[in-house]
C-alpha cells in the first residue's frame, strides 16, 4: 500500500495547483455546517446516523457532500430517511471534488478511498471518521478517528462541531495533514 | 561562513517593488557577515506572476539568487475569489456572532496560492534543505513564497519581515494563524507593528526599518516651472489617479507633475504632466532635490523608501494621512504634510507650493535629520546582523 499511497499523495499534492469548480464552490460555500464525505457501502448507515445527529442537535441547515462511488447509495438512503434535500453526490471531476473539500468543515471518512483522504489533507481540510481501512491508515495522526461502535456517529458529529469552533485544533490538523502528504509525496519522488 | 537564506517573491534588477528592494538590501547588508542566498520565483511581473526568468542559480552582484518556476499565472479563478473575499472577509463585512466565516482555512490557502507566485519547488527546497541554512528570512507576509515556505522551516530558524499594511487581505485569519508561531519578526516602522497588533493580535519583534541612501545630490534639478514629483509604480492602487485628479483642479496654478517609474495606469496627456519613465538613482536624487514637494498618495505602505530618499534630499513631502505609517513619518520628522481626502490633498499641495525659501529649508532639513538619525546604512546593518545572530543562537523550544 505504501507505494500506491505515495503516488496518490503526489497526485493529491498536484491537486493544490488545480482550480476548483468555482460555480460549485460558490454554491456550497456557506456559513452553515458543511460535511464532505467518503465512504464505502458498509459506512453508509454510520455516515447518515452521524449526519442525522448533526441536523437534529447542531445545525438544521447542514449539508453533506458525498464524494466517490458511495455517493449514490448515500443519497438514496438519505432520501429514504427524509433528509435527501441536505445531501448531494459530488460526481467525478477534480474541480468539483476540490470545491467540495474547500467548502467543507471536514471530510468524514467511513471506509472510503485513500485518494480522497489524501486530497483533503493536501488542500488543508480536516479529516475525521472511523479508524478502519486503508483510508484511515494513510491519514495516521493527521485525522481525528473513532472506533466503530455505538457511539461513533455521535462522536463524529461532535468532532465536526468542535472543529468548527476550535481554530487551534484545525491549525494542528492542517499542519499534520500537510506534513503527511509531503512525506508520502517525497517518498514517491525519491523512488521515481 | 554560516549560510542564510532570504526568501522573496521576485528578485531581479528589472523588478520595481518596495519589498523586493528591501529583501535585496538585506541580502547585501548581510552578505558581509554571512553566506547569503536569495530564494525566489522566476516571475518579474507582480500581476500575472508569469514564469519568465530561467530557473536555477544566477549570481547577482556576488550573491547567488536561486529561482524556482511559477506553476501558473494568475487568472479569472483568482479574481473571482478576490472579489468575494473583498465582500466577505473585510472587517466591516466579517460576522461578529462567533460563527465561522464561510471561508474555511483551506479556501483561504487557495486564495493565497492562486494569488501567486505559486512555486511548489521552493516549498520542497525549504522542506528538504532548511537544515543547510542557519537562518531563513522571509520578506512580505502576503505571498505564497512566504506563506507556504515558512511552514516548511522550524520557527526558531525563521525571521519574518511582514511589510504589513492595513489592507483587506491582511484580515484573512490564516495569516495571523500561520505567523503566530514565527516569533522572530522585523517591522519596518512602529506603525506597522501597531497595525499587526490590531489586525493579527500580536506585534512582538523589532522595529528596524531599511537603510536609506542619503548622499546629497550635487546638482539639484532646476526648472522654470515648479514641480511636484512622484517616483514608483504609477497605478490607481498607489493613489496616482487621485493625485492626477488633484493636480487637474489646480492646473492653472503653474505647477507641473513629474513622474518616474513604470506607468501601469495610462497617464492622461496633459501639458502639466511629464512622465520620465525609469531614471537612474543619480537622476532621481537630482529630481528630488529640486522638487517643490515629493508626493506619495498611496494608502498602503509599510515603509516607503522612496519618500525617505526624498526627505534625505531635503524635499518637503506630502503623503496620504490614511496610511498610518506615512503619517507617522511626517509626525515624527516634521518633514512635510499629510492629507485626508482629495480636497485636503489639493490644499496641502498649494501650501507646499507657497512655502518661502526659509520655511522650505527648515522642513527639508527636518526630513534629512530624521533619515540620518534613523536609517543610516551602518546602523541598519548592525541591528540586522544582531537579529540574525540572535536567531542563529536560538534553539528549538
Amino acid at each position: 500500500m505504501d507505494a500506491s499511497a505515495s503516488s496518490l499523495a503526489a497526485a493529491s499534492g498536484r491537486l493544490r495547483t488545480q482550480e476548483a469548480d468555482d460555480a460549485l464552490l460558490r454554491r456550497w460555500q456557506t456559513r452553515s455546517t458543511v460535511w464532505a464525505a467518503s465512504c464505502d457501502d458498509a459506512g453508509v448507515p454510520l455516515l447518515l446516523d452521524a449526519f442525522d445527529a448533526c441536523l437534529a442537535h447542531v445545525d438544521a441547515a447542514a449539508r453533506l457532500l458525498v464524494l466517490d462511488h458511495g455517493g449514490e447509495a448515500v443519497v438514496a438512503e438519505a432520501q429514504r430517511r427524509g433528509v435527501g434535500a441536505h445531501v448531494e453526490y459530488v460526481r467525478d471531476g477534480a474541480g468539483a471534488r476540490k470545491a467540495a473539500l474547500l467548502a467543507a468543515d471536514a471530510l468524514v471518512a467511513c471506509g472510503g478511498t485513500v485518494g480522497t483522504v489524501l486530497d483533503a489533507l493536501a488542500v488543508g481540510t480536516p479529516v475525521t471518521g472511523i479508524d478502519a481501512g486503508a483510508a484511515a491508515h494513510v491519514a495516521g495522526v493527521a485525522a481525528l478517528l473513532w472506533r466503530m461502535d455505538d457511539s461513533a456517529a455521535g462522536l463524529i458529529a461532535c468532532t465536526i462541531e468542535r472543529l468548527r469552533a476550535d481554530a487551534s485544533l484545525r491549525s494542528l490538523l492542517r499542519a499534520r495533514g500537510h506534513a503527511r502528504v509531503s512525506s508520502l509525496g517525497a517518498s514517491s519522488r525519491s523512488s521515481a | 561562513m554560516r549560510r542564510v537564506a532570504i526568501v522573496v517573491q521576485r528578485c531581479d534588477e528589472s523588478v520595481v517593488g518596495g519589498s523586493e528592494a528591501l529583501a535585496w538590501q538585506y541580502a547585501r547588508l548581510l552578505s558581509t557577515r554571512f553566506d547569503v542566498e536569495v530564494l525566489s520565483s522566476t516571475a518579474t511581473d507582480y500581476v500575472s506572476w508569469r514564469d519568465e526568468l530561467p530557473a536555477g542559480v544566477r549570481v547577482r552582484d556576488g550573491i547567488p539568487v536561486r529561482r524556482f518556476p511559477t506553476t501558473f499565472e494568475r487568472g479569472p479563478y483568482w479574481y473571482g475569489l478576490h472579489q468575494r473575499m473583498m465582500l466577505e472577509v473585510q472587517p466591516f463585512a466579517a460576522p461578529r456572532d462567533g460563527r465561522p466565516l464561510a471561508w474555511r482555512e483551506s479556501l483561504q490557502d487557495e486564495y493565497v496560492r492562486f494569488q501567486g507566485p505559486c512555486c511548489p519547488g521552493l516549498d520542497d527546497w525549504l522542506r528538504e534543505r532548511h537544515g543547510e541554512y542557519a537562518a531563513v528570512l522571509f520578506c512580505t507576509y502576503l505571498y505564497p513564497t512566504t506563506y507556504f515556505g515558512i511552514a516548511e522551516v522550524p520557527p526558531h530558524k525563521t525571521l519574518l519581515v511582514p511589510t504589513l499594511h492595513d489592507e483587506p487581505t491582511a484580515y484573512l485569519p490564516v495569516f495571523a494563524q500561520r505567523y503566530a508561531a514565527h516569533r522572530n519578526r522585523i517591522w519596518l516602522t512602529a506603525a506597522e507593528q501597531r497595525t499587526a497588533a490590531r489586525i493579527w493580535g500580536y506585534g512582538d519583534g523589532e522595529v528596524l526599518g531599511m537603510a536609506v541612501e542619503h548622499s546629497e545630490s550635487a546638482t539639484p534639478e532646476s526648472r522654470a516651472r515648479p514641480y511636484l514629483l512622484y517616483c514608483g509604480r504609477i497605478e490607481a492602487g498607489k493613489g496616482c489617479d487621485e493625485l492626477v485628479r488633484a493636480m487637474e483642479r489646480i492646473a492653472d496654478r503653474g505647477l507641473s507633475l513629474v513622474l518616474t517609474g513604470v506607468d501601469n495606469m495610462g497617464l492622461p496627456r496633459e501639458p502639466w504632466i511629464e512622465f520620465l519613465g525609469f531614471v537612474d538613482e543619480r537622476r532621481k536624487f537630482e529630481l528630488m532635490a529640486g522638487a517643490t514637494a515629493f508626493v506619495l498618495p498611496s494608502q498602503y505602505e509599510s515603509f516607503s523608501i522612496v519618500t525617505l530618499e526624498a526627505m534625505a534630499q531635503r524635499a518637503p513631502v506630502i503623503v496620504n494621512g490614511r496610511c498610518e505609517v506615512m503619517r507617522e513619518h511626517i509626525e515624527r520628522s516634521g518633514a512635510g504634510f499629510h492629507y485626508d481626502g482629495i480636497d485636503d490633498m489639493v490644499g496641502k499641495i498649494l501650501l507646499a507650493a507657497s512655502l518661502d525659501a526659509r520655511e522650505r529649508a527648515r522642513i527639508g532639513g527636518a526630513g534629512r535629520d530624521y533619515v540620518l538619525a534613523n536609517y543610516r546604512e551602518e546602523r541598519v546593518r548592525a541591528r540586522l546582523v544582531e537579529q540574525v545572530e540572535r536567531v542563529i543562537g536560538a534553539r528549538a523550544e
